[in-house]
């Protein structure tokens, strides 16, 4: 007992020299703050939702309350109608009452454009970090910070973040405004000199550039200790160690809470030790799963609010609206020319398949558009030339997956005809196809990856992504109620 | 800039958009594997064995594998 007393303030002196920082991580959330099933998961207990993250994260922070870090690699809002309709501020709410201590910008925050994004930056409790976004000046925009400085436990902490320079590419220039997006490799390394001076004993740089980009830059860039990642949904079940970077990601949309927890060097900020499998837990959401009270509330707030969204009248149509998966439908026809409206394309081809419902003639609501229109296609739009276009066409003819539905052409399809030469006529405004001729051509994202055997799709130039289908078939809708669209013979089906 | 990208699944080449996702580049390599994931039948992978999701972003080069869950 007396050598024990002897020895403790060396002891306690050791144990100071050591620090637990516990760095607690998710990224692309995408709004997914409700639970769901994601069959590769688990098959039928669901997972994600922000209520039960929130227990596990208070239940992670008791284990070491003055030493941990909540941070989020972007990504975080758009996705889910929950987050989509209120414009991510459900998903902010959960993050303040989480008590997040930074977020990196992702790519997707810009989805709203600038104004949105500036607004939730100012509704958050804790900053927004990119230190690679600047406008042609090289100023970054004054609702964003290069990074923030915190003290854990006595150790004083940079963390930086980082947007994928592929905004630039991806993003439409009028969601990003001035802004570009600076290879972060030339950026990072006079920062982290900086705050080394500044007394920053710890780097973490919150990435949103994809698991194999951080790998990059974890070999190419010093002095960072940790990479906590997203963008790729990578699920880095055991951490990454490159060099003395440790490059962790917690997959997407909720599913998995990102636990690092390291020892770490006071007076170096060396990592002594750290997590090394499991440094991904499921957020499981059954029954018997516990969930945060205070969360499930904000969560339970905008789900009822949702109902009032959904039920409000988007549009009029004066006639049934009524899908016909083999042959021209009205209601093919509606979509696609929004589509066509949407893009200033000369032809907008729709899959079927992809139209879910009919729709009664009256008012039309935002949930009816939902149900109509379920999945989260983009239009893309393309030049295709008209060779092409009649291979579509006849891949459509086959009637395999239903027929195309189409505006800005008709066309005329024998049946009786074998494979391959079932179409017989294609006019594009008044003017027969011509094979040579290029057309601009608009359809989804489904198809022009070749989904249900459209090939010809996959061949398209100057192909540029547009906005989500559902979208523009509102603001469709909005702009010309009443509708009346009825079958006119784009589509002819003999015998 | 390039209008396409190739990426690799199951180490076969496939070409899709710049800007299309895992799901894109499993439509187009194999429409039957893309609904396999869906259903959870199978999850795809990167280069290093991690799962990666469907909406995932890729990039020129990216490798996607695909594995059986009932292998788990």
């Amino acid at each position: 007992m007396s050598l024990l007393f002897l020895f403790a303030p060396a002891l306690q002196a050791k144990e100071n020299a050591v620090i637990d920082l516990t760095i607690l991580h998710i990224n692309d959330t995408h709004g997914h703050i409700l639970p769901h099933i994601q069959k590769s998961i688990d098959r039928k207990r669901p997972v994600g939702g922000a209520a039960y993250l929130a227990k596990m994260i208070s239940v992670e922070k008791t284990e070491n309350p003055g030493g941990t870090l909540i941070l989020s690699a972007g990504d975080m809002f758009q996705g889910t109608p929950i987050s989509n309709l209120f414009h991510g501020k459900p998903v902010i709410e959960l993050m303040n009452d989480m008590k997040f201590d930074a977020m990196t910008v992702g790519n997707h925050e810009f989805d709203w454009g600038l104004h949105v994004l500036k607004e939730l930056s100012e509704a958050a409790r804790f900053p927004f970090l990119s230190a690679n976004v600047v406008d042609r000046h090289n100023r970054a925009p004054p609702w964003i910070k290069p990074y923030v400085m915190m003290t854990r436990q006595g150790l004083k902490i940079a963390i930086f973040g980082i947007t994928t320079p592929e905004t630039n590419a991806l993003t439409k220039l009028g969601r990003i405004g001035i802004y570009r997006f600076l290879d972060p490799e030339k950026v990072l390394p006079e920062r982290i000199r900086a705050v080394k001076k500044e007394g920053a004993r710890f780097v973490i740089l919150l990435s949103h550039q994809g698991l194999e980009a951080d790998i990059d830059l974890a070999r190419r860039v010093e002095g960072i200790h940790v990479i906590v990642g997203g963008d790729s949904h990578t699920a880095v079940k055991t951490p990454v160690l490159i060099g003395e970077t440790i490059v962790v990601q917690a997959g997407c949309c909720g599913h998995y809470l990102g636990v690092l927890k390291l020892e770490i060097d006071r007076e170096s900020g060396r990592i002594l030790k750290h997590t090394r499998k499991r440094g991904l837990r499921k957020v499981l959401s059954g029954p018997d799963d516990s969930y945060d009270e205070g969360a499930r509330k904000i969560v339970s707030k905008y789900h009822d609010q949702i109902k009032e969204k959904f039920s409000r009248v988007i549009g009029e149509t004066t006639v049934d609206l009524v899908r016909r998966p083999y042959h021209e439908s009205n209601i093919g026809d509606l979509v696609c020319d929004a589509m066509k409206a949407a893009t200033g394309a000369a032809i907008a081809f729709q899959n079927s398949g992809g139209i879910r419902t009919n729709i009664p003639k009256g008012r039309i609501t935002l949930e009816q558009v939902h149900t109509l229109l379920p999945f989260d296609n983009l239009l893309i739009s393309m030049d295709l030339t008209g060779k092409q276009i009649l291979e579509i066409l006849e891949q459509g003819a086959t009637l395999e997956h239903g027929i195309l539905q189409v505006s800005g052409l008709r066309v005329v399809i024998n049946t009786d005809k074998p494979g391959g030469s079932r179409v017989q006529q294609v006019t594009v405004g008044d003017r027969p196809l011509d094979p040579k001729k290029t057309y601009r051509v608009t359809t989804n994202d489904f198809l022009a990856a070749g989904g249900d055997k459209y090939a010809a799709f996959k061949e398209g130039k100057k192909a540029v992504f547009g906005e989500f289908i559902r979208d523009q078939f509102i603001k469709y809708l909005r702009k010309h109620s009443p509708v009346t669209p009825r079958v006119e013979g784009r589509i002819v089906i003999r015998p | 800039m390039k209008d396409q990208i190739t990426v690799y699944v199951n180490d076969r080449p496939v070409s899709i958009y710049r800007g299309m996702k895992v799901k894109h580049a499993l439509i187009s390599f194999d429409q039957t594997l893309y609904e396999a994931a869906e259903q959870g039948d199978i999850v795809i992978e990167d280069s290093r064995g991690f799962e990666v999701g469907l909406d995932g972003p890729l990039r020129e080069g990216s490798k996607l594998f695909t594995r059986s869950t009932r292998a788990r």
